[in-house]
């Protein structure tokens, strides 16, 4: 199924896990190089594009940086990075962050891969492990023998 | 999924995070579970990755041998928090590893500081022995035990024939052969050796050292070595009036701005006013990070190190634990890479930027005294990437 607009774009559609479907430019989609490879292979042509990955609220705001990712040029390039830090703060918190991450990473966009890799990165610089396992619900599966010999490997690092 | 609300985050993702953190955080979520552990201790692939990525600031490591041998300890700093001074010459910024095995294990000879590369420091022992630490993971690697680790980089030094009236041979490692072999002869070479800090400096590709246009001794250029095409070419060095035995009170600190360009001189210092003392060589380390100071190695009589403050034009020591005889202080990148690594290196750009800090007048002044000293050996190590 495509579609073209007025200005003679074509539009493809892009339909998230939990069935939501999103009509977008062609240009904008394919910032993603998962599904510009998908729309050169031919996915495209019938029906929307499934992205099984990608719930409709976390695709929302990937097509939301997407679209100000390709109508922007060079020059604004200010303007673009305000605009990145405003749209990383909107997401609020780790959770958020994490869905995005994951979904930049499948879809495969560098740029927004990239942003909030360093807005997590950011997040956690100043916490301890105990703080980052609760942050991502990971077990501690160290020994208490084993964490402590990490511990005194690495005494520096947790001056 | 455990907790409610909770989320749980896949290892390629996490791996991106990581590389945007500095490695003392890097090293300090080691201990958040055992799959973060082995992703951050045994891939080369996260170590380059993170290298690659890396807006770590310099490290300064400085070589005590006394104080190892007596506690154990190396002193490192980072370089760039390291001119937050207080008034006894006290940093917050110094702190102490625990090398786990070689390099400084007491030896008959202590060790040097040759180079660094990609956080990797390359110490050479007066019997020859080369060892390869990296402060950062402190994995110790000798090169008897593991000449691959000599594979990934290219070794170079710079061999005067004896009694060879300045035929000089350049050599790299050989892993088959397993040792230095010839790859590059210079006919007339009359390169002048520091005797306290081998003046060897890589950068834009070549192999950098002050030289003498004649066999005077006097060093009058820098010859420049490209290692890979093997040119050959001189720099000048700034124009310096000759003022007899004044030079000796005297160290002015020049600075090339871009490669190639005019010198510029950067400061003047009179020793004994300045600094307290008589008269002594010294090495320019690296500028602050905001560029107001220059961080100076003393060499004698002790050692010590200590900022020199552009604007205020004013000296001020940093107290070294161990001090004050210490035997090498050299700037590495801070990275988790080791020797097993296989993807192909890119250069240091901390190496570039401090061969532009290189003292050159000093040499001048105090060429008489170039071979009088233990380290004037003829080797000079210097480790670049293949």
């Amino acid at each position: 199924m495509s579609i073209t607009t007025e200005n003679n774009e074509k539009m493809i559609t892009l339909m998230s896990s939990d069935g939501e479907e999103f009509v977008v430019e062609e240009a904008v989609a394919a910032q993603s190089q998962t599904i510009k490879h998908l729309i050169e292979d031919g996915c495209s042509t019938e029906g929307s594009i499934p992205l099984p990955n990608v719930t409709g609220r976390v695709l929302s705001e990937v097509i939301q940086y997407c679209k100000k990712h390709s109508s922007s040029d060079d020059k604004e390039e200010k303007e673009l990075e305000a605009w990145d830090a405003e749209f990383v703060k909107a997401a609020d918190d780790h959770v958020a962050l994490t869905d995005l991450m994951m979904a930049a990473n499948f879809l495969d966009i560098k740029g927004l891969l990239d942003l909030v890799a360093q807005t997590l990165a950011n997040m956690i610089t100043g916490k301890s492990p105990e703080e980052v396992r609760r942050m991502w619900n990971i077990k501690n599966d160290f020994t208490p023998e084993e964490a402590e010999k990490v511990r005194k490997e690495n005494q520096w690092a947790f001056e | 999924m455990s907790a409610a609300g909770g989320i749980s985050i896949p290892l390629d993702v996490v791996t991106d995070i990581l590389c945007n953190l500095p490695v003392k955080t890097v090293l300090r979520f080691k201990a958040v579970s055992k799959v973060w552990c082995s992703l951050i201790d045994s891939s080369s692939y996260f170590a380059h990755l993170h290298l690659s990525a890396s807006n770590d600031d310099p490290m300064l490591v400085i070589l005590t041998n006394e104080y190892i041998e007596k506690t154990g300890f190396v002193v490192c700093a980072d370089f760039y928090s390291l001119d937050d001074v207080e008034d006894d010459g006290a940093s917050s910024s110094l702190k102490q590893v625990r090398p786990r095995s070689c390099p400084f294990k007491p030896r008959n000879g202590c060790s040097i500081a040759l180079g660094s590369c990609h956080g990797m420091l390359v110490l050479g022992s007066r019997e020859g022995n080369l060892d390869f630490w990296n402060p950062i993971t402190n994995q110790c690697y000798s090169t008897q035990a593991q000449a691959q680790a000599l594979n990934q980089y290219k070794l170079v030094q710079r061999v005067d024939q004896p009694h060879g009236g300045g035929i000089c041979e350049f050599q790299s490692y050989n892993l088959e052969a397993n040792g230095f072999t010839t790859f590059h002869t210079l006919p007339d070479d009359h390169a002048v050796d520091h005797p306290y800090r081998q003046p060897y400096c890589f950068v834009n590709g070549a192999l950098h050292y002050l030289a003498a246009a004649s066999s005077d001794g006097f060093p009058s250029e820098i010859v420049a070595l490209h290692l890979e095409t093997l040119e050959c070419y001189k720099l000048k060095l700034p124009i310096v009036q000759d003022e007899g035995m004044w030079r000796r009170m005297y160290i002015d600190v020049w600075v090339m701005k871009e490669y190639g360009g005019e010198w510029t001189k950067l400061f003047n210092l009179i020793t004994y006013l300045d600094c307290g003392i008589h008269h002594s060589f010294v090495y320019p380390i690296g500028y602050s990070k905001n560029r107001d100071k220059v961080l100076l190695h003393f060499f004698f009589p002790g050692d010590f190190l200590g900022w020199y403050h552009l604007k205020q034009k004013k000296f001020i020591a940093v107290n070294i634990p161990g001090g004050p005889h210490f035997f090498g202080a050299i700037l590495c990148l801070p990275s988790l890479v080791n020797h097993q690594s296989s993807e192909k290196l890119i250069m240091e750009p901390a190496t570039v930027f401090f061969f532009l800090m290189q003292t050159i007048t000093l040499l001048i002044a105090n060429s008489n005294t170039y071979m009088s000293h233990a380290y004037s050996k003829q080797i000079a190590t210097s480790i670049i990437t293949k």
